[in-house]
Formats: structure tokens, C-alpha cells, sequence
């Protein structure tokens, strides 16, 4: 049954839009309930997944010589294959796995859609069209953490954005045709990068094995790690032809050098300069912009508060929760994997980024009118520390990156709930025109608080833990691998200082001292949390705290992966750098 | 020394499993407490008070499992980061020693009577078991520090300290200036915990874990070689070694003490406290007079070992100046509540200017004492306010007024003869006469400092005498502050009563408080007679509280090899007994002038206090410098508020002026280049194509010219005709 677990959690949502595409349009709740049924089902069989992965298995690379170690649930078919005669073959795989560095973003993901679904349930207008869209978002989302192919990687990243496109444009708010069009453009431009990149690694990398078989070297099935030597060593000596090389996708075979045709645009040694730069740190550059995007980081992150002060409750929620981790993880499944020496080159610039979104964001979380688009801000500044972790190469700084992600994807949408919450009783959501909210609604007074506290990252909640490896990773990196100064670890610290100004006065503003709402007319809807309210944000706030308490539930998951991952690019990263810069 | 064999799991054993018990009750109290108050099910308090006792009894038999000096430790593995060599485990546990043993018994007993004071107290608030259950949450994060085994476990409690703190003084949410001040503490806390983290980060850094235990066997082994701070630890079979710069030792125990002058309000933090008074009284007695102010020097004690000389003076320097500085303001409050906060400030730089010094069982010594007389006099200070509140109530005739200002009051010994007797005692504690607790604790506190700076003034030379000096001038002033409360709350005539008509009826209603809360007042006041703490209530050095806490051995870097630092300690002890008996007769005399000089200005000549009435606005730049509390509320909102408020408007700007025009400009150039590229089609490339049609058009009409010539030649022109248009269109 686990042989085609991912695929079936991938493409289940897929199916129930299929389905969706039969019901007519005015059997409204159809939508719903197929949509519900479907991310139950994901979540379901994600956390099958989750226990039945093994722990302990390691981080998905080709392990030196061609072998997919590490990779769970492994499923590879070839998709298609073109000829191009003396340009060699292109292979393009359905290759889905995933290793510890993905498992646990799989299941965040199908969890924060089944939040986002029960958050939907109250979508009026166009229903169908709304979930069917819904769903689709929630295949290529899953998607990019299943992908171990470059190009069905890509695939799924670029889908992602028509549904998000219509979802912001059609269902949000008043400005919405502005925050769906800047949110397309800043993406689209981010992922021409990507493609650029992919397009320079598809010239550079082959497949060994596919290229041996090709040539009648190898024989299909019996194919030993020695005979994969054997042809790397075979290619790098440009012993085959170039019409006899089969070019590939694999992000696996991208991992190990061994697979670049020497001189080639992306190989090692001998590889092209541009501005006297390696092409190889050229690519890691454009990947990171590519994804600092998508994350968002400072300078690039100014759609994110147009799309999420635009875009209903539900779809901030599963931007915030689940799409901004995309370009974390795409950073460290792709950037950091494939071009380590990159890493390590930038390890400053990615950690001042980082250092600087954290400071940057809360300061603007801090000036802001508009209770949603303060919380938007807030996203910024932790996804900062998500590249402060990742830049110092640390296992604890790795592993507080993932945490961050992962907990951020549990706290964001809580806080988004809770945004939406007030949005839908008054549709107004700034803060200056309510006060002492507290007196009216005591329960909703409660989760806020939980909420506001956990992302400020208080000790028991599941942003603690994050934060703090974060800080002793990088501080730990600063002082072991000089990689960054030690003074970038302390002016990130002032972050928890702004993080816990902005929330706290945002308490006093809005759900402390007396009682009062600008508009009066809204009277009567204050009313407390109704249970469908409850059902999103309980579950939510339960895993946030059990989490926090018990991070090993976390931890234990990713360890050796992170290990292996972090002591991979730290190494093969210095020793690379040392050849290409020699 | 293999890190690992180090943070090998321990098992729990009787004591600190329960231990582990009287962790978790005052959360099961929280918990439960919480719920009841959601469902608003009726008065949840017996209870709390139930758990409390319950606490106290557990604690005092833990204390008495502990005070033979047996220390107990169990861990276990709470998670742990990256495999096999790299492997790096975060364990939690519970340590229990002698200290923490004590430390556990006082705070159960203290919170157990501010339980006790609060039923009444509170009894007609809304949210009576919200406020118990907070209770119950603050002691549970108290405790957690008391006994966490390492480091990044006590910055958890401290966090969770800070939350209850923030939750308890806000708990009038509704009244703006308690939600502010509830802020404040929280945010000032914050940047202390900001320099806790820092020093955490630097022991990581250089040992790899937070445990107490193990850096206390790995620091006293590491080395510093010309600057450098050297580590070297087994890994994985290998010898590998880390380094830092020497400052990062002295760095690594100012980082922590930062957290202490947080949560124990030092300069230039101290800030919070004052305003912490807008929460319920009986918490200010419990969270800003005994135990969580008190948690910063619990926390300098257990790092006391790590501290390197050069933080200590810091250390020492700060508690001076704090200690001045809160005495000082304490003058110029009229709320009742404020002149003991500012004390309880001045208080506080005793004890840490005492661990700074070297005198840490003093530091100690003053920690237990000052809880039971602080704490006395707070609740003492509750009620009266709840004396008066009852007596506004009861009186019902529209008369609004201040129940904390000391301008309306006066004359109350008549009228609330228990309070006064135990406030009398406490404030003679707080002023350190002989026979009361405050007068042993203080003095071992000044003869350290004395001690230390006559041993320093080779170094330091005449500075190192301010910090003893600060002290004794703090220690008049105590005397002084806490006379002219005494005399302007207790003695002469009641100033409400004389001012309006209304205010004798009130002051008519006016009456003891009940049983309830007599009771936690009376032991307190007890447990702040000298004779408890020391046979002979005249010789600090042979109280059994400051023998039972004697100085641990000095770990810090190459004490391994040198005794440097254990000699300093001990020279430091010598000096103090040396000192001994010359600072507790000046102390003695600066007290009772102190007392005598209040006596004389807020009494007699001020007209037995008549002339500290409700319009009294004393003038003068020294009583405003006081007032004001030195106006550091004023030099940080121009300062580091203003400068935060105005980075957030420059990050505003930059997001919505400069970034996102630019994004826009961007887009819209797209559109303005598409529109070009459109235009250009229609204009040039159509236009090239209608022209071509248009030549060929020609070229037709020209070409029936040469009709009826050969056809050959008809054939070459038309393909010449071709090509031309051909190559034009090509090139």
C-alpha cells in the first residue's frame, strides 16, 4: 500500500476536482463537503507517512555514487524522453520521495489545507469554482515536497500560482485585482530564475546510469554502484559521445559532481565565469532570489502584505501556513543541496538577509494600522530566521530553520483565524477602531492571547524551540565556522524585543482597557467564538503547545537528515569553494 | 571529558520526584482553576489554597531530606539535535540542594499566605478564579527556576515568570494605565532576557550544553592562553577544541546577569517595577517583593561560580548604584504602594551589590529575610487599601478618593492596631535595627562591600569605596523613606477625616481588617524577628541561615589548575570579618538617626503630619529628581522609544515609499514597453508588410513596362525581383 502513498496524497485532491468538474454548480455544499473529504484524506495518509517513515534514514542525495540514499517512499517512472540527436537524450521522471527534510512539510502542508477547508466553509459566492480551485492548489502544493525531479519540481511551483492567482483576484477583497496581479508578476519573476537555473543544470548534469544503459555499457536491472563509478568516470574523461548522453532532471543526480559534463556551463571544474564569478555561485544567487522571494525576504516581500490584507481568511491561511515554506524548502532542497559551495560562499549575505527581515519586518509590523497586514509583517520577520538558521550550517541552526517553518505553519494560520475571526463579524479589521474586546468576546480574548504569545515565542509554544536552535546554532556557527560575525546573532535577538512590542501593544490597543467599537452598527454581531471557530483553532493550538512541549515529536524526524544535510554542505561546500575560486 | 558521559539521564529518586510534584500542582492549580473560571462556575479558592498547603508541607520535608547537604539530581533526555558524533542532547531536570530546598519552602509559604490575604481581598472582583489561577501559573514558572538543572530550562521559567507577571498586572485589564504598566514589564524583562540569551549563546557556543552540572566540571578545565579562550572536548574518539576571545568569559556572565537585572529590576532596568504596583496588592507582595524580583539573585547564585572578576565589579558597581538609586526615590512617592516598590528596587541592589562584592551567603541571607518583611509590608500596605475601600464602600456618600495616597491618610494605628504592630515590626526589619531580621542580613551584605573595596583599592582605587559608601547612604535613606511612611500613615490625625466632612464619615466606617487576613500578617511579621535567624540577634556572622549557605567553589576558566579565584573568595571573607563589627555600629547609628531625622521632619515639625495634605505638592528640583524616579521613563521614551518609533515610521516609509513605488514602476514600465512593442507591430512591422505589398504592387505595374520583351529576360527579372525582395527582408 505505501508504494504509492505520495502519489496518492499528491493527486487525491485532483481526483475530488475531477469529480467536482460533474456536480452541478448549484448543489453548493458539494464543494465543501468533497473538498473536506479530500484534505481528510490527505492528512490522513500524511500521517501515515509520517509514522511510518523510518527515522534515522538520512537526507536524500545520491550518496557519491549515483545511488538514491536516504529517499523514502520512493516512486520513479520515466515520463517522457526526447531524442535530440547529437545534443544527447532528455529525460524528464516522475520521481516522487521524501527524506526527513520533507516528510514533516507534507503533513504541515495537508494539515493547514483541511484548517484552511473548514475556514472555506463559509465562502458564498461561487462555491464550486472556489474549491475546485482550492484543490488544485492543494495537489501542487503538496506536490513540491513530493518532487525529486527538477522539472516535475518546477511544475508543480509554477501551478500553484493560477489557483492563487483566482483565489486572491476573485474571492478577496477590495483591492484584490492589484494584490492578485503583483503577487503573480513578483512570483513569476522569482521562478524565471528557477527555470533559468534548471535549464543551465539540464545542459550540465547526466544520468549515469540511463547514459550507460543507453550506450550498451550497462544492463538494465543490474546496474552496481561500481558500474555508476565506472561511467562517471567514463563521462568525465569524454569518452561518449555527446549524441550517447542522456541529460536529466534528478535532483538526486544533481547532487554529486560526478555528474557534470566537464567544461560544461554548471560543472566544477572548468566551468564557466561570468563577471569573473563561477556560474555555479551565479546559479545559487539567481535560486535564491528565486526563493528568497517566495519566502518572502527583504527587499523582495512586499506582495505579501497586498495579498494577505486582500485575500479571504482561508487562502491567507494556507499562504502563511503552507506556501511560504515552499520557498524555504525549495532553498534547501535546491539551493543548498545542489550548489553547497554556494552556501557557504554566501552564508553572510543569506544570514544579513535573514537578520535583516526579522528587523525590518517587525518594524513594520510594528507600524501598522491594519490588524491583518501587521501579522503579514510579522510572517516576514520570522521567516527571517529561517535564513538565519539555514546560513550557518549548524544541525541546530538546520534544525531551528525547519522549525521555525514547520511552527510558523502551525502559528501563522492560527493568527489568520484570528484575523478573520473580526473580519467576518464587522469586515474591518483596523485597530484603532476597537478597544477592551476582551469585556465582549473573553473566549476569542483567550485564543488571541495563546496565539499572539506563541508567535512572539514565548517558552511552551512551539516557536520557543524554533527560535532558540536558530539562536544557538547561529551563534554556535558564528564562533566554529566563522561564517557570519557574531554581531548579526545579537541584532537578530533585538527581534524578540520588537516582536513582543508589537503584539503586546496591539493587545492593549484592541482587547484591553474599555470596551468600544468605532462602528456601533456592528453591535451586534460581537458575539464570541461560534463552534466552527473552535474546530479550526483548537486543533491548532493543541499542536502548537504539544510541539513546544515535546519537540522531540518534531525533532526525532528530522535529525539525521539535518545532520547528514548540514555536514554535507558545510564540507563538499568548503571543499568545492576551495576549486572553484582556486 | 566526553560531553556525553556528562548528560547521561539520572533517575528520579524520592526527592525530586517530589519535588517534581510540588513543580506541577500549582499548574494543576492554574489549569484547573482557569477552566472554572471559563465555565464560571462558582469560587474555585479552597481549592488552590488546598494545593498551596499541601506545597508547603512537601517543601519543608524536602527541606529537611535536603539540609544535611545531600544534593539530588535526576534528568533525562528532553530532545536532542543532529545524529550520531554531532549529536547534541537538550536534557531537563530537577537539582536539589540545600538552597533550593529553601528556596522551594519560602515560596510555597509565601504564596500560600498571599492565598490566604487574597480571598478577601479580591472577593468581589470579577475573575476571583482567573486571578487564583494566575496565581497558581506564576508559582509554577517560580518554581521551575528554583529547580531546573540547567540554564536553558531556568530561561524558559524566567519567560514564564515574565508572562505571569504581565497577566497578574494587567489583571484590571480593563484600566488603562494597569494594561500599560503590564506592558512594560513585560517588554523591560524582555531586553534583560535578551542578554540572558546572549550569555547562554556564548556557554553553548564553547561547551555545547547548558547543564549547570556539566559546565560546572567543563569550565573550571577550559583555558585562556594570550586572549583566547581555549576548550578542548572529546569528539567522537577525537580531541577537538574551541575557541573564543577572553572577553567572551566576562561577556557570558554579564549576558546572564543581564536577565537578573531584568527580573530583579536593576539600573538601568528597573523602570518596570514601580508601575508592576498597578496589579493587586497581595500579588505585589508575592511577585514584586519576595520571590520573582528575588528570582535575578537566585539566578546570580547559581551562575555565581562562573562569574569572572571583572563581572563581578560590574556586577557589584550595579547593585551600588541601584541600591542608591531606589532609596533615593522611595522620598519622593505619595502611593503607599511606590515607596515600598523603590525600597524593595534599593533592596534588591543590596543583594546584588552583596553578590557582586563576594558576599554571597549575605546576598542570600538578604534575600529570605527581606521576603518575609517585604512581603509583610505589602500585604500590610493591601490592607490598609483594603481597609479604606471597604470603609468608601460602607460609607456610601459619593466620596471619591485615592485609597493608596499617604495624603489621605494618617492616624490609622487607632483604628488598625494589628496591621500597625506588624508593620512596625517589617519596617523596622527594612531599616535594620538590631533585634529585627534586615539589621543581620544588611550588615554581613555592608561588611562584604567594605570588605571587598578595601581589598580592591589597589585596583580600583578610591572608586572601589563608592560601592560600601552607596550602601551606607542607601541604608540611612532606608530608615529615613520608611520613617516618614510609618509616621505619615499611622500617626498624627487621619488628613481625610480632617479634610471634608465626607472623609469623617469614611473614616468613621474605617476598621481592621478581618481574621483572614490578620493571620498571614502575623506570621510574617514573626518570621522577621532577629532571634529566628540568629541566636545572638547582634552578630550577623553566627546566624545559621548565612552558615548554612556557604560559597561553592569558584569554576571559572583554569580553575582547575590555579586557586586564584578560590583565594579571592577567601581573602574577600576574611576582609568581611575583618570589617564586621566596625559596619554594624555604623550601620546601627545611620539607622537610628535615620529613624530619629524622619521622626523630626515628617512628625514633629510638620505638624504631626497636618501639613502633608491632599494639596501637598512639595516643590524642589531634588524631591522632583525623586519623584520622577531620576527621569528614566523620560530619558528612555526620548530616547530608545523614540528611536524604535521612528525606525518604524522609516520602515514604513521605505515599504510603502520606496519598495513597492519601485515594484509598481516596474510593472507599469512593463506595460508602458508592452504598449511600445504593440505599437511598433502595428506601425513598423505591419508597415513593412503594407509596404511590401505596395512595392510589389509597383514593381508589377513597372514590370508590365518590360512586357513583350523576351521571356528569358522576363524570367531573370522576376528572379532578381524575388531575391532583392528576398534579401531585403532578410536583412
Amino acid at each position: 500500500m505505501t508504494a504509492y502513498l505520495l502519489s496518492f496524497i499528491t493527486f487525491v485532491p485532483l481526483l475530488a476536482a475531477l469529480m467536482l468538474l460533474f456536480v452541478p454548480a448549484r448543489l453548493v455544499s458539494a464543494g465543501r463537503w468533497l473538498a473536506l473529504a479530500a484534505t481528510v484524506l490527505q492528512v490522513v495518509f500524511a500521517s501515515i507517512l509520517w509514522f511510518a517513515f523510518e527515522k534515522g534514514a538520512g537526507f536524500a542525495s545520491s550518496a557519491g555514487a549515483g545511488r538514491e540514499a536516504g529517499v523514502q517512499f520512493l516512486e520513479q517512472a520515466d515520463w517522457f524522453t526526447l531524442e535530440l540527436g547529437s545534443l544527447g537524450k532528455m529525460s524528464v521522471q516522475y520521481l516522487l520521495g521524501v527524506d526527513g527534510l520533507s516528510v514533516t512539510m507534507v503533513w504541515l502542508a495537508a494539515f493547514v489545507m483541511l484548517i484552511g477547508v473548514i475556514s472555506s466553509w463559509n465562502i458564498r459566492s461561487n462555491v464550486k469554482g472556489y474549491f475546485l480551485l482550492y484543490l488544485l492548489l492543494s495537489c501542487s502544493v503538496v506536490g513540491c515536497f513530493v518532487a525529486l525531479d527538477l522539472f516535475l519540481f518546477y511544475l508543480f511551483f509554477e501551478f500553484m500560482l493560477l489557483p492563487m492567482y483566482f483565489l486572491i483576484g476573485m474571492w478577496g477583497g477590495p483591492r484584490r485585482e492589484y494584490a492578485s496581479i503583483k503577487f503573480f508578476l513578483y512570483t513569476l519573476f522569482g521562478s524565471l530564475f528557477i527555470l533559468v537555473v534548471m535549464i543551465g543544470l539540464y545542459v550540465s548534469v547526466i544520468d549515469p546510469v540511463a547514459t550507460g544503459i543507453g550506450a550498451g555499457l550497462l544492463e538494465a536491472g543490474a546496474v552496481l554502484p561500481a558500474d555508476i563509478s565506472r561511467m562517471q568516470v567514463l563521462i568525465s574523461h569524454g569518452e561518449l559521445s555527446s549524441g550517447q548522453l542522456v541529460h536529466t532532471f534528478n535532483m538526486l543526480h544533481m547532487m554529486d559532481v560526478n555528474n557534470y559534463i566537464p567544461g560544461s556551463l554548471l560543472s566544477l571544474s572548468g566551468g564557466e565565469t561570468v563577471f569573473g564569478q563561477p556560474v555555479r555561485l551565479m546559479a545559487f544567487l539567481a535560486l535564491f532570489i528565486g526563493f528568497a522571494i517566495k519566502l518572502p525576504a527583504v527587499p523582495v516581500h512586499t506582495w505579501l502584505p497586498d495579498a494577505h490584507v486582500e485575500a479571504p481568511t482561508p487562502i491567507s491561511v494556507v499562504l502563511a501556513g503552507i506556501l511560504l515554506k515552499i520557498g524555504g524548502y525549495g532553498l534547501i532542497r535546491i539551493g543548498y543541496s545542489i550548489f553547497p559551495e554556494g552556501a557557504v560562499h554566501y552564508a553572510y549575505l543569506v544570514a544579513g538577509i535573514g537578520v535583516f527581515s526579522i528587523i525590518y519586518g517587525a518594524l513594520n509590523a510594528l507600524a501598522q494600522h491594519d490588524l491583518k497586514k501587521l501579522i503579514a509583517y510579522s510572517s516576514v520577520s520570522h521567516m527571517g530566521y529561517v535564513l538565519l538558521g539555514l546560513a550557518v550550517l549548524t544541525p541546530e541552526g538546520v534544525s531551528g530553520a525547519l522549525f521555525q517553518m514547520f511552527s510558523h505553519g502551525l502559528i501563522s494560520p492560527l493568527l489568520f483565524l484570528v484575523a478573520g475571526v473580526l473580519y467576518d463579524r464587522t469586515h474591518d479589521r483596523l485597530i484603532e477602531n476597537y478597544g477592551g474586546l476582551a469585556f465582549k468576546m473573553p473566549a476569542y480574548t483567550v485564543v488571541v492571547v495563546i496565539a499572539f504569545f506563541a508567535s512572539l515565542g514565548l517558552p511552551g509554544f512551539s516557536g520557543f524551540i524554533a527560535e532558540m536552535l536558530v539562536f544557538l546554532g547561529s551563534f554556535k556557527g558564528a564562533a566554529h565556522y566563522n561564517l557570519i560575525p557574531f554581531w548579526l546573532v545579537a541584532v537578530a535577538a533585538l527581534g524578540l524585543l520588537l516582536g513582543a512590542a508589537y503584539y503586546l501593544w496591539t493587545l492593549q490597543r484592541m482587547f484591553f482597557g474599555k470596551y468600544f467599537i468605532r462602528n456601533a452598527g456592528m453591535e451586534a454581531q460581537m458575539k464570541d467564538l461560534q463552534p466552527r471557530e473552535y474546530l479550526m483553532m483548537v486543533p491548532l493550538v493543541i499542536l502548537i503547545i504539544l510541539f513546544g512541549v515535546a519537540p522531540s515529536l518534531f525533532l526525532d524526524t528530522v535529525n539525521s537528515a539535518v545532520s547528514e544535510f548540514a555536514g554535507m554542505v558545510y564540507q563538499t561546500g568548503s571543499a568545492n569553494l576551495k576549486m572553484l575560486l582556486r | 571529558m566526553n560531553l556525553a558521559d556528562l548528560l547521561q539521564p539520572l533517575p528520579f529518586t524520592t526527592l525530586t520526584a517530589l519535588a517534581c510534584c510540588v513543580l506541577l500542582l500549582p499548574l494543576l492549580s492554574f489549569l484547573v482553576l482557569g477552566v472554572m473560571d471559563r465555565l464560571a462556575v462558582r469560587k474555585a479558592h479552597p481549592l488552590a489554597i488546598g494545593i498551596f498547603a499541601v506545597n508547603v508541607l512537601l517543601s519543608a520535608y524536602l527541606l529537611y531530606g535536603l539540609w544535611q547537604g545531600k544534593v539530588e539530581h535526576s534528568r533525562f533526555l528532553w530532545f536532542g539535535i543532529g545524529a550520531g558524533d554531532s549529536f547534541t542532547s537538550f536534557t531537563a531536570g530537577i537539582s536539589l540542594d540545600r538552597l533550593a530546598g529553601m528556596m522551594l519552602l519560602l515560596v510555597n509559604f509565601i504564596a500560600l499566605l498571599v492565598h490566604l490575604f487574597s480571598v478577601r481581598y479580591m472577593e468581589h472582583e470579577q475573575g476571583f478564579n482567573r486571578y487564583f489561577a494566575f496565581l497558581g501559573l506564576f508559582t509554577f514558572a517560580m518554581l521551575g527556576i528554583v529547580l531546573s538543572d540547567n540554564l536553558f530550562l531556568i530561561f524558559i521559567f524566567w519567560e514564564l515568570v515574565g508572562l505571569s507577571s504581565y497577566l497578574l498586572i494587567g489583571f484590571w485589564y480593563k484600566k488603562h494605565s494597569a494594561v500599560v504598566a503590564s506592558k512594560k514589564a513585560f517588554l523591560t524583562n524582555r531586553v534583560g532576557d535578551v542578554g540572558f540569551l546572549m550569555g547562554m549563546l556564548i556557554l553553548f557556543a564553547q561547551f555545547g550544553t547548558l547543564d549547570l552540572s556539566a559546565l560546572q566540571q567543563l569550565m573550571p578545565l577550559s583555558l585562556v592562553q594570550s586572549g583566547s579562550w581555549i576548550n578542548h572536548f572529546q569528539s567522537g574518539g577525537l580531541i577537538d577544541v574551541n575557541v573564543l576571545p577572553e572577553i567572551f568569559i566576562t561577556l557570558a556572565g554579564l549576558g546572564l546577569f543581564c536577565g537578573a537585572v531584568g527580573k530583579s529590576a536593576q539600573f538601568p532596568l528597573q523602570v518596570w517595577l514601580p508601575d508592576a504596583m498597578e496589579g493587586p496588592t497581595p500579588v505585589s507582595a508575592l511577585i514584586h517583593a519576595a520571590t520573582m524580583v528575588a528570582a535575578g539573585v537566585y539566578l546570580l547564585a547559581r551562575i555565581f561560580i562562573f562569574l569572572s572578576i571583572d563581572a563581578l565589579t560590574v556586577i557589584a558597581f550595579i547593585g551600588a548604584i541601584t541600591a542608591f538609586m531606589g532609596a533615593f526615590a522611595a522620598f519622593g512617592q505619595h502611593d503607599i504602594k511606590k515607596v515600598l516598590a523603590f525600597s524593595t528596587i534599593s533592596q534588591l541592589g543590596f543583594m546584588v551589590m552583596g553578590m557582586g562584592t563576594g558576599a554571597y551567603s549575605a546576598a542570600l541571607f538578604h534575600l529570605f529575610t527581606h521576603a518575609f518583611f517585604k512581603a509583610c509590608l505589602f500585604l500590610a500596605s493591601g490592607a490598609v487599601i483594603y481597609a479604606f475601600h471597604e470603609a468608601e464602600h460602607k460609607a456610601h456618600n459619593g466620596l471619591r478618593f485615592n485609597a493608596q495616597d499617604m495624603r489621605n491618610m494618617g492616624g490609622l494605628r487607632y483604628k488598625m492596631p494589628v496591621t500597625f504592630a506588624t508593620y512596625v515590626v517589617a519596617m523596622l526589619a527594612l531599616s535594620g535595627l538590631p533585634l529585627f531580621s534586615g539589621f543581620l542580613s544588611k550588615d554581613a551584605i555592608l561588611a562584604g562591600a567594605w570588605g571587598w573595596a578595601s581589598l580592591n583599592s589597589n585596583s580600583l582605587g578610591i572608586l572601589a569605596y563608592l560601592v560600601p559608601l552607596s550602601g551606607f547612604a542607601s541604608a540611612l535613606m532606608t530608615a529615613l523613606y520608611m520613617g516618614r511612611q510609618l509616621f505619615l500613615v499611622f500617626y498624627g490625625k487621619n488628613r481625610l477625616a480632617e479634610f471634608s466632612e465626607k472623609g469623617r464619615a469614611v473614616w468613621h466606617e474605617l476598621k481592621e481588617v478581618p481574621l483572614s487576613m490578620q493571620v498571614p500578617l502575623l506570621l510574617l511579621a514573626f518570621l522577621s524577628l532577629g532571634p529566628i535567624f540568629s541566636i545572638n540577634p547582634f552578630n550577623s556572622e553566627g546566624s545559621w541561615l548565612l552558615t548554612s549557605l556557604p560559597e561553592p567553589a569558584p569554576a571559572v576558566p583554569g580553575s582547575a589548575v590555579t586557586y586564584e579565584a578560590a583565594n579571592r573568595l577567601y581573602e574577600l571573607k576574611e576582609a568581611a570579618h575583618h570589617y564586621h563589627s566596625s559596619s554594624a555600629v555604623v550601620s546601627v547609628i545611620l539607622a537610628v538617626s535615620g529613624l530619629i531625622v524622619a521622626w523630626l521632619v515628617y512628625y514633629l515639625f510638620n505638624g504631626r503630619g497636618q501639613h502633608y495634605s491632599v494639596n501637598h505638592q512639595p516643590a524642589g528640583n531634588l524631591w522632583r529628581v525623586s519623584n520622577r524616579n531620576w527621569y528614566l521613563d523620560h530619558l528612555y521614551r526620548n530616547t530608545v522609544i523614540a528611536f524604535v518609533q521612528r525606525s518604524m515610521k522609516w520602515a514604513a516609509w521605505a515599504d510603502t515609499r520606496l519598495i513597492d513605488p519601485l515594484v509598481n514602476f516596474l510593472g507599469v514600465s512593463y506595460v508602458v514597453f508592452s504598449h511600445v512593442v504593440a505599437w511598433m507591430d502595428r506601425f513598423f512591422v505591419d508597415g513593412v508588410v503594407n509596404a511590401g505589398v505596395w512595392v510589389t504592387g509597383r514593381a508589377g505595374l513597372m514590370s508590365r513596362s518590360v512586357q513583350g520583351s523576351k521571356v528569358q529576360s522576363y524570367l531573370l527579372l522576376m528572379i532578381l525581383g524575388v531575391l532583392a525582395v528576398l534579401l531585403w527582408m532578410v536583412l
